[in-house]
């Protein structure tokens, strides 16, 4: 295997993404401002507010890449690639449009009927649509192919039954974009007889169930569906396409900027401390100095990873398949999202400050990472899973 | 695939065969155990005009662009080449942008600190090109207040008594690479450039430097994936063990970033470093510690007989632990971005407004815009 087998080439962002970046900033930085937000760890998952959602969307910064004639802003994946890192970089509250923006859009414009393009697409790109992704089930985890929830044929659509678990934000979504077995395996081939359905959850049969985590917060769920009629209409592609359809999507969900930033505030706040204290002369020239080594570590690696996920981005966008790259990513940038608290913590024990849920600026963002990072590498395919597919792309399996 | 992309195709297929042809374990190894070089691999490089790709026809060099030095370079590292190709690659482009005639020849390049020259790479047999900034510069400087660039040829040559491999004395690196004092007196012909070309030097040999761990580490991951699906232990190949399978995807990982890195360093386009992070640096920081990690992997995945002198590995490993040190090691790397890092976030926290809070609040500091390398909104004034 040659050089640039493993990664495509890194590609310049297109012009005009510097202008966009400093609207995005701007606009942040007013919100901050305004107090509208608070940045936070892994807002990408916890930051839910849809009022933030809307205004992000009047600025043309939600569905950027539906066209116009869905009511989107036609803007390429580069440019979305721009504004979604700038939000995540700020820590700011994009949960409530995220699975919508980043997964659902790109799937209805590649797969979905003109019918169910013009149902949500216009009100995706307005923020106001929120979709929860229906994948895991409580046993099919890793194994995603074991997915047990079925749909039965009836007249005019499908009988749906079964049960999805780790829902984020099912209990506010609107809609669900599920996996689930439309026909039996071909055998060995477990992979046959899948199929994607966008299920309304505001219906009768469907049971949300909230998963509390450990930080006390409510984000995940498990979702019942119990003999839920789901019209044809709602079907997403090609009834038993429904694997190859998950996984084209799954390059996209691996190699984002997300993969990189969930910790990017408390690294950014950390270092703004510690620029500050070394000024004042409050840190001795040799605490300053590990601090300094310290923070280049990550942000040397964090700088590379960055690079690769745009490398990744760019081939994405000319319409490569880069599922190594992609899976090289996530299991490079959710390690480093954590080696990021583990710095942020040697430190911190100087600055003599502790995680403290209920604390302020840092004490508070520690206590976010370190209770959100087990979650890191295991949400959108475990690491263990994700070096797998490294290593099948190597030849190994 | 674009015309330019072909080409690029096609340049560096061309020095991978030849390099191929050349670089067999035993002339490899020959060349560390001997005269520190593989003069035939030398000879044929020159003829085909691969050394000096990079630099501009017009100052003696080969044209095209560094995107196509970078690419030589690589394919070096990954072929354990035993000749001062990057060095002489670096050389050129320092020499043209400086205004200056590229001498004919291996070519190698050393930025003076303190007095003398120190482990300059191929310094007994290349001509050294030594830059340094006004009285940094040792001996040669002396007296100098601006940067200074002199052309050092080797001992032997002619031209005695300007040059020679003498007090500090030779030295290899753990690869046998010749690393060696390069010693030159006060009636050696000093060059006034302009100023910035210490620094820009110093980049050159960063990043070329990065390109050759780069593609040692590719090679090394080569290396390894071959080697697990070709032994076999408890009647299967290694290949087969899920331990191994996600040590290997670990090595890929490391791999892909120093790739990554460089490869970004190589596009920021070195004497254009402006905003944001050093690309240099922070490729130099990757590929330092990237090294480390993949050569452990490579080892361990190919158990005893990889530590062998018959076996190949060695050649790239050894290579991959001299390169991380030579031209800056992550730790400095590492303090030169973090010092970087600190200051961006006091610049941006007090230029865009954010005011003394900056600091013990959330977010909205300098680190990201220098990270990004796009300058923070309104602050720029």
């Amino acid at each position: 295997m040659r050089d640039g087998t493993l990664l495509p080439p890194v590609r310049p962002l297109p012009a005009g993404a510097a202008e966009l970046r400093s609207q995005v900033r701007g606009f942040l930085s007013a919100e901050r401002t305004a107090g509208r937000f608070v940045p936070a760890c892994d807002a990408w998952l916890s930051g839910w507010d849809e009022s933030f959602s809307r205004r992000l969307a009047e600025r043309g910064w939600v569905g950027m890449t539906i066209p116009r004639e869905y009511g989107g802003h036609g803007r390429s994946a580069l440019e979305r690639y721009v504004v979604v890192e700038e939000l995540l970089a700020a820590g700011a509250p994009v949960a409530a449009h995220w699975v919508s923006d980043r997964q659902v859009g790109p799937n209805l414009l590649r797969y979905g009927s003109e019918p169910l393009k013009r149902r949500y697409l216009p009100a995706i790109a307005q923020g106001t649509c929120y979709f929860a992704i229906g994948l895991s089930e409580p046993d099919a985890g890793s194994d995603l192919a074991a997915v047990r929830t079925t749909g039965t044929r009836a007249d005019g659509g499908w009988t749906v039954s079964g049960t999805k678990i780790w829902t984020s934000g099912a209990h506010r979504a609107h809609a669900l974009i599920a996996l689930l077995r439309t026909g039996p395996p071909d055998g060995r081939k477990r992979h046959v007889g899948l199929s994607q359905l966008l299920i309304e959850l505001e219906q009768p049969g469907v049971t949300i169930r909230p998963i509390i985590s450990m930080t006390g917060e409510h984000h995940f769920n498990e979702v019942v569906f119990d003999g839920v009629f789901v019209p044809d209409e709602q079907v997403v592609g090609t009834i038993g396409e429904g694997w190859a359809q998950v996984t084209s999507e799954l390059a996209y969900e691996r190699s984002g900027p997300e993969r990189l930033l969930s910790t990017f505030v408390l690294l950014d706040t950390l270092v703004g401390e510690l620029a500050l204290r070394s000024r004042s002369g409050d840190m001795g020239a040799g605490a300053a100095d590990a601090g300094a080594g310290a923070v280049g570590r990550v942000v040397s690696r964090l700088w590379a990873c960055r690079q690769m996920s745009l490398a990744v981005a760019g081939a994405l966008a000319a319409g490569e398949a880069p599922e190594i790259a992609a899976a090289l990513v996530k299991d490079v940038g959710t390690r480093l999202e954590s080696e990021i608290i583990e710095v942020a913590r040697m430190l911190t024990a100087t600055l003599r400050v502790e995680p403290d849920p209920e604390g302020a600026g840092i004490a508070r963002l520690l206590a976010q990472a370190v209770l959100h990072a087990p979650g890191f590498t295991l949400r959108g395919g475990t690491n263990e899973i994700l070096r797998g597919i490294v290593a099948r792309g190597l030849g190994l399996r | 695939m674009t015309a330019a992309d072909g080409e690029r195709e096609l340049l560096r297929r061309t020095v991978e065969d030849l390099l191929a042809r050349h670089c067999t374990a035993a002339r490899v190894a020959a060349a560390a155990a001997g005269a520190g070089w593989d003069a035939g691999l030398w000879q044929a490089l020159e003829e085909t005009g691969l050394t000096l790709a990079g630099s501009p026809e017009e100052a003696g060099g080969s044209g095209g662009d560094l995107s196509a030095a970078a690419d030589i370079a690589v394919a070096a590292g990954a072929a354990a080449a035993p000749v001062p190709l990057a060095e002489t690659l670096a050389a050129g482009m320092l020499l043209s942008r400086a205004g200056l005639a590229i001498p004919s020849g291996a070519l190698t390049v050393a930025v003076a600190s303190g007095p003398g020259l120190r482990r300059v790479p191929y310094g007994r047999l290349a001509t050294t090109v030594a830059v340094g900034s006004g009285g940094s510069g040792g001996s040669g400087g002396s007296g100098r207040d601006g940067d200074w660039l002199a052309v050092i040829e080797p001992a032997g040559r002619g031209r005695t008594g300007r040059v020679g491999t003498g007090r500090g004395g030779t030295g290899r690196n753990l690869a046998g690479e010749p690393r060696d004092e390069v010693i030159f007196g006060g009636d050696a012909e000093v060059h006034d450039v302009p100023a910035g070309t210490a620094d820009y030097a110093r980049r050159l040999l960063r990043l070329f430097r990065s390109l050759l761990i780069a593609g040692a580490a590719q090679r090394a991951l080569d290396l390894t994936v071959t080697y697990v699906q070709e032994r076999e232990q408890f009647g299967r190949p290694l290949a087969r063990f899920p331990t191994v399978q996600q040590e290997l995807a670990r090595m890929a990982g490391e791999v892909a970033l120093i790739g990554a890195a460089t490869q970004a360093a190589v596009a920021a386009d070195l004497p254009g470093a402006g905003e944001g992070v050093s690309a240099v640096v922070a490729a130099k920081a990757q590929a330092s510690s990237g090294a480390g990690v993949v050569a452990a992997i490579a080892h361990q995945l190919h158990g005893a007989i990889g530590t062998t002198e018959e076996h190949r590995l060695r050649l790239t490993t050894t290579r991959l632990w001299s390169w991380r040190d030579e031209d800056g090691s992550e730790a400095e790397c590492f303090a030169e971005l973090g010092r970087a890092a600190l200051a961006a976030a006091t610049g941006a926290g007090a230029g865009a407004g954010a005011g003394a809070g900056a600091g013990a609040g959330a977010g909205a500091g300098g680190l990201w815009p220098w990270l990004s390398g796009s300058p923070a909104a309104g602050s720029a004034v």
